[in-house]
């Protein structure tokens, strides 16, 4: 059975994904790929990020590819250690 | 008059593990809350309101035990006050264990609220505090299995650690719970408050070392 995945959890899995390919970037299809989502629900979680300066958009002959930026990185660092405290209550984030 | 400075000591060291308590439990909430600003969690939202009404609830029933001690020299008004107190105070803390149930999964939404609310209205205080504390037993022994059985999934020692202080807490709630049908036996009350205060710092151990994070907290409306 698929578990549920919170809003913070997918954009988690967002982040990590971009921040998997490093300065590359990603494009929308690798991230819909791993992210498992509707490609409505992708682009607007993926405009959230970029809006909020979480990634930063690319352009790379052409088409949009997106990486993780500096805060992308502190704030998947925050997540992993708050992921870790709700664990130690037996819980997911 | 011996017995009076038995029930003075007692008291005041009921108040004493109650406070620590409420410390313990502000101060997992406040990692909750910032874990929340962090990330926008809501199962850290569901913990923070979980020992913010945990730690209220045990800062009142020391508060509580003060004044009855207070209402010994037969003033009327403060045993109300007492009484009073010790109803809210009961309350939160069914309200705290309540959530932090809710945060491994029940749903409240399936609890028809009225069910609740009606008997507490219609029962005496001493009555409604049986009852609570008994909900709090349950909603404990809830966490207890649901923390288990994330142990064996993950077999984390701070898992593990959390587990036993849920079990020691509800162990302390069910001799409280014991103690209201046996009125005047403090010992048995500072027994409760004891397996509690253990469970609070068994369940502070591991909560200790993410106290430490130092993020920017901009991040929760995601």
């Amino acid at each position: 059975m698929a578990s549920y995945r919170t809003q913070v959890r997918i954009i988690a899995d967002v982040l990590r994904t971009a921040k998997d390919n490093g300065n590359e970037g990603v494009g929308i299809t690798a991230l819909l790929r791993k992210a498992n989502l509707s490609y409505a629900r992708l682009v607007k979680i993926v405009s959230t990020l970029v809006a909020s300066g979480l990634m930063e958009e690319v352009i790379v002959e052409q088409t949009s590819r997106y990486k993780i930026s500096n805060k992308g990185v502190e704030f998947l660092q925050a997540y992993g250690h708050f992921e870790e405290f709700a664990k130690s209550f037996g819980l997911g984030l | 008059m011996r017995l009076l400075e038995w029930d003075l000591a007692f008291a005041v060291g009921e108040s004493a593990l109650n406070v620590v308590g409420a410390f313990i439990g502000f101060s997992v909430a406040r990692i909750a809350r910032q874990g929340y600003r962090e990330t926008g969690s809501p199962t850290l939202l569901r913990l923070m309101v979980a020992f913010v009404f945990l730690g209220s609830g045990l800062c009142i029933t020391g508060l509580s035990t003060l004044v009855d001690l207070s209402a010994l020299h037969s003033v009327t008004y403060l045993a109300v006050a007492a009484s009073m107190l010790l109803g809210v105070a009961t309350f939160m803390e069914t309200a705290g264990y309540f959530f932090l149930a809710f945060s491994y999964g029940i749903n409240a939404r399936s609890m028809g609220k009225g069910a609740v609310l009606t008997p507490l209205i219609a029962t005496p205080i001493s009555a409604a505090s049986a009852l609570l504390k008994s909900l709090s037993f349950v909603f404990l022994l809830y966490g207890f299995v649901e923390t288990m059985m994330s142990y064996f999934v993950y077999k984390k020692r701070q898992t593990l650690m959390i587990g036993s202080a849920l079990a020691l807490i509800a162990l302390g709630e069910l001799v409280r719970w014991v103690s209201i049908f046996t009125p005047g036996v403090s010992f048995v009350l500072l027994v409760s408050v004891g397996f509690k205060i253990v469970g609070f710092f068994m369940l502070y151990a591991p909560v200790m070392e993410f106290s430490s994070f130092k993020g920017l907290g901009e991040y929760g409306k995601l």
